[in-house]
């Protein structure tokens, strides 16, 4: 997936250059992976009070 | 006045080099206590001197042969003869004290460092059956000599791997990690498992670690250290004289920032945790483990990555490591400590993601790309498994790669080093082999 910022080495290699992540001239994608970031931690929540009460009973 | 702010400059990268080595010990450290903690009792001190004896052989080894491969084969097998693998030679004017050169005694040592970590992947999988001979050899080979000439195909500015398709592996997932693992399978399959590893279907028991607090503590160091190896990945140089000021850049030169490495360096290991904790289902070993997983698994990429892109690379990478793991286990690879697992699993994931998630960036002549990334991934197993499998296999031709079943039965620590490594409280009669002989 092409997902750099930048398209040649002398504007990758220019001081003038910025944001050089991933998708970073496309903002809906990076708050789209910021969103299911999100996501997956509040399984991992959920998730967690779940292990505990199994290790209760 | 321009003169003084140069050296001043270059006393700078001599210093930041010198001080991630010495940070980076912190993983050997971590390593050393991580694996005694997974060890049974009787074998503590024999694997802790293992990982002692790692950093001792490959030492030396390191500076005699393995800095001039990282020199001399960038293009494949055969040596080229260039002014820096010259200067890679143990007897050239740079691999000394040297007036006009600060950067190569500080570079070779935070290579050595890379090459300690490499050979310590090797070292928990093996525990308590293998002879410490052999062990020393196969560490040697692979941290002297098998994970730098990978390095030079895919990690160097003229590697191979890198001119020809673009392979990015910034933080060494495929060098030094997936290398590593390989490698360690190859001497799995000779190795063999523990005595009582599987029952008599061949069905895989649980070998509890004696102290799971003690390998918990080892792994925090572990991924404290990680930071400097990952610092010292990052190439730091002075402008020419009248040229505009140098950024931080990668092994392949292109331009990047410390602060790459604190974001997402940061959310991998998170993610790691995360995952391998649902996957594991709240197991306290695997879900360490995964943070170290998630630390790998954004390595090829983490120069470019979005921390939260960087968050769900770790979370999938820890997944995945404890579900290979398992796979690894059920088909007889008896890999104490999950090696393989972690390292080869996210290691392979890394190389992968990054083809997936970051191609099209520009590397001077070419960009990154997903074929790029396999081909890699290809040349990384094969050149780990290959002398892995193949040396380990003599050495088990010739009787010498695993300790007798009675000297296994006993634990190597009595039966190897004639002294007990953890005395019972309350029983310090134990304690070395003149008492016991009594």
């Amino acid at each position: 997936m092409n997902s750099s910022p930048v398209t040649t080495w002398t504007e990758f290699d220019s001081r003038s250059t910025q944001a050089i992540f991933t998708f970073a001239d496309q903002p809906l994608v990076v708050q789209g992976i910021c969103l299911l970031a999100a996501v997956v931690v509040g399984w991992f929540l959920v998730a967690a009070f779940r292990f505990e009460k199994r290790h209760d009973r | 006045m321009e003169g003084d702010a140069r050296l001043f400059a270059e006393k700078t990268i001599e210093t930041f080099y010198f001080w991630t080595g010495v940070l980076m010990w912190l993983i050997h450290a971590g390593f050393m206590i991580y694996e005694a903690g997974v060890t049974r009792q009787k074998n503590v001190l024999m694997t802790m001197m293992k990982n002692l004896l790692t950093c001792a052989v490959v030492t030396p080894t390191f500076f005699l042969f393995g800095w001039w491969i990282y020199y001399a084969f960038p293009s494949g097998l055969v040596p080229v003869s260039s002014e820096a693998a010259g200067a890679a030679l143990p007897w050239s004017q740079q691999m000394g004290p040297n007036l006009q050169d600060n950067i190569t005694g500080v570079f070779w040592f935070a290579f050595l460092l890379f090459s300690f970590t490499t050979a310590s992947i090797m070292s928990g999988a093996v525990i308590e059956r293998i002879r410490l001979g052999a062990y020393l050899l196969l560490a040697t080979v692979l941290g002297s000599m098998v994970w730098i000439l990978a390095a030079a195909w895919g990690w160097s500015g003229e590697a191979w791997l890198y001119k020809k398709f673009g392979f990015h592996d910034w933080g060494a997932g495929g060098c030094v990690h997936t290398v590593a693992a390989a490698f360690t399978l190859g001497v799995l399959l000779n190795l063999g498992p523990r005595i009582g590893k599987y029952d008599e279907q061949g069905r895989p028991r649980q070998i509890m670690p004696h102290n799971l607090p003690m390998t918990m503590l080892g792994l925090m160091l572990i991924f404290t250290g990680f930071y400097a190896f990952y610092a010292a990945c990052a190439v730091f140089q002075v402008a020419a004289p009248g040229a505009d000021p140098e950024p931080w850049r990668s092994i392949y030169l292109t331009p990047m920032t410390l602060g790459s490495l604190a974001f997402t360096v940061t959310m991998g290991f998170a993610g790691g945790a995360m995952g391998a904790f649902i996957v594991s289902r709240g197991d306290p070993y695997w879900t360490i483990s995964g943070g170290l997983a998630g630390m790998i698994s954004i390595a090829s990429g983490v120069d470019v990555y979005h921390p939260a892109l960087g968050y769900l690379i770790g979370f999938a990478g820890g997944a995945l490591a404890v579900w290979v793991g398992n796979q690894l286990e059920r088909r007889g690879i008896d890999d104490a400590v999950g090696a393989i697992a972690v390292h080869g699993g996210a290691g392979l994931w890394s190389m992968l993601a990054m083809g997936l998630f970051a191609s099209g960036y520009p590397q001077h002549g070419n960009f990154t790309s997903l074929t790029g990334q396999l081909i890699g991934m290809a040349v990384m197993v094969g050149v780990g498994f290959v002398p892995g499998y193949l040396l380990s296999l003599l050495l088990d031709r010739f009787g010498t790669l695993r300790v007798s079943r009675e000297t296994e039965l006993a634990g190597l620590d009595v039966a190897e080093l004639g002294i007990e490594g953890v005395v019972p409280a309350g029983d310090r009669s134990a304690a070395g082999p003149a008492e016991r002989d009594r």
